[in-house]
């Protein structure tokens, strides 16, 4: 992958240890609009948590920091680049990957809070996932879990099946693009 | 979110693992910042994907269910509910019945029924309609049409031809 090239974006979102500009002023414009995407970041970052390792940052925690950090940076939010749903999505991305590249706490007591979702969240994430999974073609939906679920390799998958890495590939991209896009549609407006 | 999903994300899981190890698929999405809600739900349902059991039974989706079972479907139903209307094949009775009928339908079914000889002597076949019978008011109407050649015979065989009743 490329390193990215220089292009009008969003400036780097501030550090936690920024100092705020300044209390949030009752009825604030800039803060309600923060707070009406504070759902949408919740998701996010729920999703992102619940696509990796995490290290005891509860979700609630993430979603503070990530609003609080997008309120500090509020100066550098240009509409003319692009919305504000994308611009603060950035810097949760951001707090979500100072997060991760933290070193796991230790083990602490009953208190602590993690990050990782509970059983029952789980279990109807996999049901939710496997009437997806129902709907891509046969070959699409072995692959899929001879590779992510089984830890096949291509070149392991291409011994099994016959097909050339190139197939494999492909059959794989489009597997997850069909995934992703079941899963947009089936999510509400 | 776009409504495609672009090759770098699509080729960002192909390594395994997690593909925000990636330094360069990190700054990739920094610089494409509209496109990490998709990228954060495909990596979640991966990752879910990897907690499935390996014994599962699928589904088959409605929207993907062929036309043409349906139409097989359909078919069957109307094979079964004709054979359910037909009936069974009744038990031989010991003295045989007024009226002679095929294997396949009960008497109750059965409209008219044409009873033959096919007689093959020296000088050719012959076929000769020995009775011919037809239900009119649920009763049978008997009638003898001819008997059968007495000489010549080398063979003989007799067969029974039945008008089921119309559903």
């Amino acid at each position: 992958m490329q390193p990215p090239s220089p292009s009008p974006r969003p400036q780097a979102p501030a550090s936690p240890a920024e100092p705020a500009s300044g209390p949030v002023a009752v009825g604030d414009a800039f803060a309600s609009r923060l707070l009406l995407l504070a759902p949408q970041v919740r998701a996010f970052l729920g999703r992102l948590q619940s696509g990796g390792p995490t290290y005891g940052s509860s979700l609630d925690d993430l979603v503070q920091e990530s609003l609080a950090r997008g309120w500090r940076s509020r100066a550098s939010f240009d509409d003319q680049r692009g919305t504000l749903a994308t611009w603060l999505l950035r810097i949760t991305f951001t707090v979500y990957l100072d997060h991760r590249s933290a070193p796991p706490p230790a083990p602490a007591g009953e208190e602590s809070v993690s990050g990782a979702p509970d059983p029952a969240t789980a279990a109807a994430a996999r049901e939710h996932l496997r009437e997806l999974l129902a709907q891509l073609d046969d070959r699409e939906r072995h692959l899929l879990l001879r590779f992510h679920r089984d830890g096949c390799t291509i070149a392991e998958l291409v011994v099994e099946t016959g097909m050339t890495s190139g197939t494999i590939k492909s059959l794989l991209h489009r597997a997850r693009a069909r995934l992703w896009a079941i899963e947009r549609r089936q999510e509400p407006e | 979110m776009k409504s495609h999903l672009p090759q770098e994300l699509l080729a960002a899981f192909d390594r395994g693992g997690d593909p925000l190890d990636d330094p360069g698929l990190r700054a990739w999405l920094l610089e494409h910042p509209e496109q990490l809600a998709a990228f954060a739900t495909l990596r979640a349902q991966l990752r879910t994907l990897s907690g499935m059991p390996a014994d599962l039974a699928w589904p088959v989706p409605t929207s993907k269910r062929p036309w043409w079972l349906l139409v097989s479907g359909a078919g069957l139903s109307a094979a079964v509910l004709t054979l359910w209307f037909v009936g069974f094949t009744p038990a031989p009775s010991s003295q045989g019945s007024a009226v002679p009928s095929p294997g396949f339908a009960p008497p109750s079914a059965v409209r008219s029924v044409v009873v033959s000889t096919q007689t093959v002597g020296r000088d050719g076949v012959h076929e000769a309609i020995l009775w011919r019978g037809s239900r009119v008011q649920q009763a049978i109407d008997r009638h003898t049409v001819a008997s059968p050649p007495q000489a010549n015979v080398t063979s003989h065989s007799t067969r029974s031809v039945a008008r089921h009743l119309a559903p």
